[in-house]
């Protein structure tokens, strides 16, 4: 690519910024994350089946409630000798072994309402009422950690923002970008232009310094294209002057149908993606943590389509080099029908935000009582987990 | 020719970006341009030139059932995958590349852009390969018929449609107590029944619950499409197989429904439709494309009112929106982010670009928008923050400068400019694309200019 060679982007901004004066200047001036520790969320969007990818093969009533899902699992060798991760997971066992992974189970968000687009806000927010906050929790942590200087605390992977790093803190994006050349002149001037939009300049100011790296956008299948922006993930968060926090996605986990076909697909891509996240950052592995999670799990028994519907209570992962792991997280509420969610669901007993304030006090540090109830405004109720150390 | 303030919003706003050509009658009477799209749609126009060529959905859904027929015995993923490598994923190519086709060429923008809207508002996602290539011919064949009609009759159409059926899986939904599951280990599904609830029609903030959710269910249980050969349906083709359906009286949003068989669901399908919920949730949503991410309340209930009083009637929908003084507000609070594909086929019209189907496909992705790939059926995002990511707009700029340089030389840069944001172009843009050092850059620069993002 052409761009790059006479300068780097940073460069760019920062001289047009001073050709129009200090107030653009703090538009390109970000929050610099005095910290090695890194952080990985990625959201499973679609309600992934706990009960598929940790199944809780000791539980009395796991055959007869999961019927032919309960097979796919049967000659899984349990982590615990109660829950088997999912045979396309099997890859996750290497950071089992070393407990360097967490499991979590019977986890969920506050949202009851089984809404795919809510559940996901809920997760997002870390707030309690869907649409009722307009910041993600993974921005108000990135804005809680020590900083000065121009680095960006954290990125988004792929062409959007998710809801989890919107807000005030300004975040970067990363993406396999098209493989073409283009004049840095030609940028240089364009961005110029942007400095006067009060929307377009600030978004745009957010991108990485330094030249693009060219990729193969053009990966057809939705695995391909993930497992590519997991490297990616890494690779910023791995270099030494690169953010701390990324946020990425894998779609496709709203399995109503046919789903052991789907869900065997869907978890060896998402086993791919731990796996890029975890060789790209293995420099760094004692400071970093992964957490896998989505926004509800999935009906107890199939449905008719071989699949299941949106359910309540799911599982999780966390992993990492100093998490506290070689243990399933999980008050098992049971599988029969009476301890069951309004009879259908897997019940709940642990709350995401326990979770959230656990990451954030554990790994980074950030647990006075007021940062953890900015992080989490309306959770005083819920004690952060510990999951380090 | 200078374009006004009202002449840009009618061409930007409501359309899809001026053909250079269009700017004579867009200049003259800026309503009166959007009115005449539609009256010619109401009488009967056809779809746009690239789309009249294109295969029924139920072309591909009957090749597929049919060859699931014939592999009785034999392996299912195999016919599957056998499908998607030489018929389903040159299909959605082909589908992918004639309706951006359309969108480019066509002379009734306005008209593109409301199927664009009702496309995105009952998405269908290529999840499936087979998805990928019935996605269009849904487009075609649920919602065109019914863009300035009745949206009860929209709405239905779009819940018979085999690829809803499919990417929704009401196909594989069978009443717990009907004949069918009381012979096969067979049971009801809920997607479809809770997507129309919360997506396409009333929505979470009308307060229904689960056992709503269940109830409709129920009464869409049967809605499916022929897939053996003896269910007396013709394979891949909607049907309902009575053998399917959930037996009993449902309370759906607190109503009984009594009817029999399809009855049941085209009833409550209608009442739906005719709920005030769903008018308030259209009314919103209309205004958000149109006016703002978050739009004046005023305009809200206009379009909720217009919506009510006409029975669902989409036509005067479309003729409320355009006679509302708020969408043609010209000021900062009033302003729509275009998605990568809006910028992309604005800039085509402009410069008569032909865009070969992969590079679409390509181009499209890398911005964040596969063509049929709404990450959920929500579809895409409709406010701006959705589109933000500083890699994607800096792609913008880089398509920018990759798609002007081979362009012919008759094309002057002051008049594109003016064909594209007349009166809207600020003086730095202006300066920019006026004063660049090559035709090529000047047209690049108008494309990756602040002006151009918006709408």
């Amino acid at each position: 690519m052409a761009i790059g060679m006479a300068s780097t982007r940073r460069e760019i901004l920062k001289g047009g910024a001073a050709t129009i004066g200090g107030a653009a200047l703090s538009r390109v001036v970000f929050a610099r994350a005095e910290t090695e520790q890194r952080f990985v969320l990625l959201i499973l969007r679609g309600g992934m089946d706990g009960l598929s990818a940790l199944a809780p093969v000791g539980d009395p009533d796991f055959v007869r409630e999961r019927r032919a899902f309960a097979e796919i699992v049967g000659g899984a060798r349990p982590l615990d000798g109660f829950f088997a991760l999912h045979p396309a997971l099997a890859p996750l066992e290497r950071h089992w072994r070393n407990g360097h992974m967490t499991p979590i189970h019977a986890l969920a968000t506050s949202h009851r309402g089984r809404s795919h687009f809510e559940g996901q806000d809920v997760l997002e927010s870390g707030v309690v009422a869907p649409n009722s906050a307009s910041t993600g929790w993974v921005n108000r942590l990135a804005g809680l950690l020590p900083g000065s200087g121009d680095r960006l605390p954290a990125i988004a992977l792929g062409a959007s923002v998710p809801y989890a790093l919107r807000g005030p803190t300004r975040v970067g994006s990363a993406q396999t970008p098209l493989p073409i050349a283009v004049s840095s002149a030609f940028i240089e001037r364009a961005t110029l232009l942007w400095n006067d939009d009060p929307v377009l300049g600030p978004a745009l100011a957010a991108g990485e310094a330094g030249p693009r790296m060219a990729g193969t956008a053009n990966a057809y299948r939705g695995g391909e294209a993930d497992i590519a922006l997991a490297k990616l993930a890494a690779e910023r968060l791995a270099a030494p002057g690169g953010p701390r926090i990324a946020v990425l996605e894998q779609n496709g986990w709203d399995t109503h149908s046919a789903q052991i076909n789907r869900f065997q697909r869907q978890a060896e891509t998402l086993a791919a993606m731990l796996a890029a996240l975890a060789d790209g950052l293995a420099g760094v592995w004692r400071n970093t943590a992964v957490l896998a999670v989505s926004e509800f799990g999935r009906t107890v028994r199939p449905n008719g389509a071989g699949g299941t519907d949106h359910g309540t209570a799911g599982a999780a992962f966390l992993l990492g080099g100093n998490v506290r792991g070689g243990r399933v997280l999980a008050d098992w509420p049971g599988l029969a029908r009476a301890q069951q969610h309004e009879g259908r669901d897997l019940k709940p007993t642990l709350d995401v935000r326990a979770l959230y304030k656990g990451i954030a006090a554990g790994h980074f540090g950030v647990d006075s009582p007021s940062a953890l109830a900015e992080l989490c405004p309306d959770a005083t109720g819920v004690a952060p987990l510990a999951l380090f150390g | 020719m200078l374009l006004s303030r009202a002449a840009v919003i009618a061409a930007n706003r409501f359309g899809l970006g001026a053909r250079p050509a269009e700017v004579p009658a867009i200049a003259a009477d800026p309503r009166g341009w959007l009115r005449a799209q539609i009256a010619d749609a109401v009488s009967g126009a056809v779809p746009p030139a690239p789309l009249r060529a294109m295969p029924f959905a139920t072309d591909h859904t009957e090749a597929l059932f049919r060859a699931r027929i014939a592999a009785e015995g034999g392996d299912l993923d195999v016919v599957n995958e056998t499908m998607a490598r030489e018929r389903f994923r040159p299909a959605a190519l082909a589908e992918a590349a004639a309706l951006f086709r359309a969108q480019v060429a066509t002379e009734a923008p306005f008209v593109e852009r409301w199927a664009m809207f009702w496309a995105n508002h009952f998405t269908v996602g290529a999840r499936l390969p087979i998805l990928g290539a019935t996605a269009g011919g849904f487009e075609r064949e649920a919602l065109r018929p019914h863009l300035f009609g009745r949206f009860g009759d929209m709405l239905l159409a779009t819940a018979r449609h085999p690829a809803m059926l499919i990417y929704l899986d009401n196909a594989n939904s069978v009443g717990m107590s009907s004949p069918v599951a009381a012979r096969f280990p067979v049971g009801m599904t809920e997607n479809h029944a809770r997507e129309i609830l919360e997506l396409h029609t009333v929505g979470r903030e009308s307060g229904y619950t689960q056992d709503d959710v269940v109830a409709l269910a129920r009464i869409l249980t049967g809605w499916t499409f022929g897939r053996t050969a003896i269910d007396g349906c013709k394979p891949g083709h909607f049907c309902f197989i009575a053998q399917r359906h959930e037996p009993g009286t449902p309370t759906l949003l607190g109503r009984i429904f009594g009817q029999p068989d399809a009855a049941q669901g085209e009833a409550a399908l209608a009442m739906l439709a005719a709920h005030p919920a769903t008018a308030r949730r259209l009314a919103l949503k209309l205004a958000r494309h149109f006016i703002a991410d978050d739009p004046p309340e005023d305009a809200v209930a206009t379009l909720e009112r217009a919506y009510l009083d006409s029975g669902g009637d989409l036509l005067r929908l479309a003729e409320t929106l355009i006679a509302l003084p708020e969408a043609w507000r010209d000021d900062p609070a009033s302003r729509k982010l275009r998605t990568p594909r809006e910028w992309l086929i604005a800039a085509a019209r402009l410069l008569d670009l032909d865009v070969q189907p992969g590079p679409v496909w390509r181009i499209l992705q890398a911005l964040g928008q596969a063509p049929f790939g709404a990450p959920s059926p929500a579809g895409w995002p409709d406010r701006a923050e959705a589109w933000l990511a500083s890699d994607a707009l800096r792609q913008r700029l880089d398509l920018a400068y990759a798609l002007t340089r081979r362009l012919p030389p008759q094309l002057s840069p002051a008049g594109l400019l003016d064909a594209a944001l007349g009166e809207t172009a600020g003086p730095a843009t202006r300066r920019a694309v006026l004063g660049a050092e090559s035709a090529a850059d000047a047209f690049a620069m108008l494309l990756a200019s602040p002006e151009f993002q918006w709408r």
